[in-house]
């Protein structure tokens, strides 16, 4: 019991006031680099957690945004960096006088963060646009265009109760002006959707191509690959679920973009862009669609008994165990967290997948030193699968989470936010610490050079 | 870092506590009925097998144990008063640890505790207790439960118990029994085996004896047992206002005497918070001898002065060394009860005291601090060992609660009381101030040392991958071209030996 391996223990519980929902945990991005986790509950004042270097200690405080009354509810909130030198904006809906026979929805924009400046929170109330919108606006994400000068824009999207995508956009001339964009083609991936889009995600690949996977409230799933040049769709996948698709993330299996190796040779660079696309979905077990750009929806790897607590509310994708792969994370309501990772499975002959190794090295980071043991070829040869590898249950429902750094160590942390509150996980310290250390007593001897291409 | 700077913006209000807060989940829900006196609800091995239970007494005379995961008591008693009291110890000095109950109108009480295997042995067991004519029934063994619990001692004490302690407080390696109650007095008895001579033939019975009674100024909260910094034993019993009083054995200097002294019995009042306590008259609890973890492994002549922890219903949470306060916490809720539990099984005792709503603060020597809201008001709250699997003992706190539900959060073991980054921890590794010092980053730049960390747990392995796999490309195009080129060769050999051959044709 007390040599328990765990990857995550709750280094701070900070409680909401009243229930919070999926939508409503958004990710500030200091200049510095780390994160200040913001929550808000659906009624009532929303929250910020960061962690005080000082005093060493998390400290959630209270923010008031203006031009939100007592009375409304939050929908969601959404936080983007409008571009690398500007600040950070906050878009928030809402919805006011919700009892009444017409209740009446907002889209309400912040600009707490200047450029080069710490969060200011007074700023909040000063600096701000309100949008009142003729439909119910659901997920809030925020994309951006080339517009005619060939210079990227930020744009709001917002899905709306009648199956489309509202984007908005800032006024060139009024800084902090939003207006509603009509033109119909800026997203061609959210043409004619059947019912409404609960979430999407989307990356740009090499700046000439945007992979969008949609998914919506009646199970429907999209994945679109969109030129930036042209604005059409290249290509388009299509499937379809029992229930509600409840979030999507797309993600490559190395937790890294690869930055030395590419520049090397941009022949392989196209081989190695294996976009996987994680799935969750209401009432069905979660799913992953491995290598969605050469295969769509036809590789499928199920994650087993993620169907077993509630509806599967959220899912993330993090490296939580610092070996250079990603591992899905999934909250349920039914109060627990699933950690899967990719392990490949033993092949028809009986004997592992995994390359034939000399010795069985006890941990990855020894893997990572011997040049022979890691053999991808051979993977291809049998099915790999993602294996339940952690479970932590909660004291309540989880909503939703994300991963970043609040504490500013470089490690990351897991936020999840339950229905009491903002839950803050933070990885086996003394873990870490041991990976740390080994990896910097090896990179004296073996991998000098690599470092020197990094930087 | 920068991100230190306390913003001081009028719109910001720091209404949540800065205090730490954890969520306890694991939790195992008991079903009770009736009420619970605060000091009914104590957590220890009654069955000797090293595995630690509950053991719950109502104020409706029930007393049930728990044992490991089943949420159905298994063992039960009833008819034994208004228990004020329950404790869990080896009151009859025969090496084992008994169950004891204390009621409001005085009924004592010691059970021990068997399983139950069949019919046979439980009669043969009957037969030889020596107490069995007093058995009448009050014991109740159901059928479905595994244990039974068996009335061994019963005698008839003064009313009004309030708390109990079983402890060896003069330092004769016996357990002695110390009753606290709500008339103000104190009262320590002893368990006596007497030789008695009938009709030539001589038989022995045990019970307990009065030592002595102290008389205190104020309401009694509760009685703990603390020690001299020579490691003798010293009675400590909490007072209003914060405040304590020690109470010393006036047998133990006139030997062993065991006729009750009428003299005046000495009570040294150590007041320590007149001014600070908010109300003079405020229930005080008292917990002594919170461990200070190393000096346990110290030679006991060097024990040093003994540590205790102090708490208020009007929500002052104290430590104590020499009648000096190391720290105090004021808090918004009313702390009724107190106990120490090494939360973080380090050796060392943090002190958890749990408050009428639910609130439960864990705090350590140096004042870090944990809070845990339990959601519900509490009747009675204890902290300590609790094994699930008959195994281990992981620390667990227990609340009794109003609506007939015990609720025990088991392994609540936390790694820590404060919260700490990555950077606290590999500060002052070695390697880690090298390779600072390799990059030429300054201690306190802390933007250097994370991006250092980020680099080798996130994006160094995902590069390393990369590289390898480039390799094995590359290694497969090279591969492929040699094939390529061996092809080339032998076709080209063919084409020549096919073109030499069609000329050796023609030539023919």
């Amino acid at each position: 019991m007390e040599t328990h391996k765990y990857f995550f223990h709750e280094a701070h519980f900070a409680s909401l006031p009243n229930k919070s929902n999926v939508y409503l945990l958004a990710n500030l991005r200091t200049a510095s680099g780390y994160s200040k986790v913001l929550v808000a509950p659906i009624k009532g004042k929303a929250c910020t957690v960061e962690y005080a270097q000082h005093r060493g200690e998390f400290r959630p405080e209270e923010v008031e945004f203006a031009y939100i009354p007592d009375d409304a509810e939050l929908i969601a909130i959404h936080s983007f960096c409008k571009s690398k030198d500007e600040g950070l904006v906050i878009a928030v809906t809402l919805v006011k006088d919700y009892n009444s026979v017409k209740p009446t929805y907002c889209l309400n924009i912040y600009r707490p963060w200047e450029s080069g400046s710490e969060f200011n929170v007074e700023s909040i109330s000063k600096n701000f646009c309100t949008i009142e919108l003729d439909f119910i606006p659901h997920f809030i994400f925020s994309g951006s265009l080339f517009n005619k000068d060939g210079e990227t824009e930020a744009m709001i999207l917002l899905s709306s109760n009648d199956n489309k995508v509202e984007i908005f956009q800032e006024d060139k001339d009024v800084a902090n002006r939003w207006n509603r964009c009509d033109s119909p083609d800026a997203f061609p991936e959210f043409h004619s959707l059947p019912s409404v889009l609960l979430w999407f995600h989307s990356k740009i690949l090499d700046g000439k191509q945007r992979l969008t996977a949609v998914g919506c409230q009646d199970g429907y799933l999209r994945l679109c690959l969109v030129s930036l040049e042209t604005n059409e769709i290249i290509t388009q996948w299509e499937c379809q679920h029992d229930s509600a698709i409840t979030c999507v993330q797309l993600f490559t299996e190395r937790s890294c973009q690869e930055p030395a190796a590419s520049k090397d040779s941009g022949s392989l660079e196209k081989v190695q862009v294996d976009f996987n696309l994680v799935v969750t979905s209401a009432m069905e077990i979660s799913v992953i669609y491995r290598n969605v750009l050469q295969n769509g929806f036809t590789e499928q790897l199920l994650l087993e008994d993620s169907d077993k607590y509630d509806c599967t509310l959220c899912a993330c994708v993090a490296d939580i165990d610092w070996d250079g792969e990603h591992e899905i994370l999934i909250g349920t309501y039914g109060q627990e967290l699933l950690a899967y990772k990719l392990k490949a499975a033993p092949s028809e002959d009986g004997s592992p997948c995994t390359p034939v190794k000399p010795s069985q090295p006890p941990s990855d980071q020894t893997t990572l030193e011997n040049d022979n043991v890691f053999d991808p070829p051979k993977e291809s040869q049998c099915k790999p699968s993602y294996e339940l590898i952690w479970k932590r249950s909660f004291g309540h429902p989880l909503l939703t989470m994300q991963y970043m750094d609040v504490t500013g160590d470089g490690l990351g942390e897991l936020v999840v936010v339950s229905t009491k509150g903002i839950h803050i996980l933070q990885h086996n310290l003394s873990d870490a610490a041991d990976i740390l250390m080994e990896r910097l007593m090896m990179q004296d001897s073996t991998c000098s050079s690599l470092e020197d291409t990094n930087d | 870092m920068c991100c230190s700077a306390v913003p001081t913006v009028g719109n910001v209000k720091s209404v949540w506590p800065t205090m730490r807060t954890v969520v306890f989940v694991q939790r195992q829900e008991l079903e009770f009925t009736g009420n619970l006196s605060p000091n009914a609800l104590v957590l220890g091995d009654v069955d000797n097998d090293s595995a630690y239970e509950l053991v719950v007494g109502s104020l409706d005379g029930d007393l049930l144990v728990f044992k490991g995961e089943e949420t159905e008591p298994v063992a039960s008693a009833s008819g034994l008063g208004m228990i004020t009291c329950v404790g869990i110890g080896d009151i009859c000095h025969q090496g084992k640890n008994n169950i004891f109950t204390m009621s409001a109108e005085g009924y004592f009480y010691i059970f021990d505790i068997k399983v139950c295997d069949s019919e046979e042995e439980t009669s043969k067991l009957d037969g030889n207790e020596e107490s069995k004519e007093e058995n009448q029934g009050e014991v109740k063994p159901e059928k479905k439960e595994s244990h039974r619990l068996e009335e061994i001692h019963k005698q008839h004490l003064p009313a009004n118990s309030k708390v109990v302690l079983l402890a060896d407080i003069d330092l004769d390696n016996s357990a002695e029994l110390v009753v606290g109650y709500t008339d103000r007095k104190v009262r320590a008895f002893r368990w006596q085996t007497f030789v008695c001579e009938k009709d030539g033939e001589s038989s022995t019975y045990a019970k307990l004896v009065l030592l002595q009674t102290w008389v205190l100024p104020a309401q009694i909260g509760s009685l703990s047992l603390s020690r001299h910094s020579d490691n003798f034993p010293k009675l400590v019993v909490s007072q209003p206002g914060c405040n304590y009083a020690e109470l010393s054995c006036d047998w133990v200097s006139r030997s062993k005497f065991k006729e009750p002294s009428e003299e005046i019995k000495p009570v040294i009042h150590h007041p320590i918070t007149n001014k600070r306590a908010r109300n003079a008259n405020i229930s005080t609890e008292i917990i002594a001898n919170v461990s200070k973890g190393d000096e346990k492994t110290q030679i006991s002549d060097h024990l040093g002065s003994d540590r205790f922890a102090m708490c208020t219903l009007d929500g002052t949470l104290m430590l104590i060394e020499e009648d000096q306060i190391l720290w105090s916490l004021l808090v918004d809720h009313q702390l009724f009860a107190i106990t120490k539990l090494d939360i973080m099984c380090d050796g060392h005792d943090e002190v958890v005291s749990c408050a009428l709503d639910g609130e439960t603060y864990i705090v350590d020597h140096n004042r870090q601090s944990v809070r845990f809201h339990f959601e519900e008001s509490v009747c009675a709250f204890a902290a300590g060992l609790y094994s699930m699997d008959g195994i281990t003992n992981p620390p667990c706190l227990v609340y009794g609660t109003f609506n007939n539900k015990i609720f025990i959060y088991w392994n609540v073991r936390l790694p820590r009381i404060s919260s700490l980054t990555l950077l606290d921890v590999i500060r002052d590794r070695e390697e880690f101030k090298e390779k600072l010092k390799e990059e030429g980053i300054q201690d306190n730049n802390q933007e250097g040392m994370r991006k250092i960390v980020q680099y080798y747990l996130y994006e160094k392995p995902a590069l390393m991958k990369y590289q390898q796999k480039q390799k094995v490309a590359d290694k497969d195009l090279t591969v492929c071209k040699e094939d390529q080129d061996k092809e080339i060769s032998k076709l080209t050999e063919q084409f020549e030996q096919t073109k030499v051959a069609a000329e050796n044709k023609e030539e023919l």
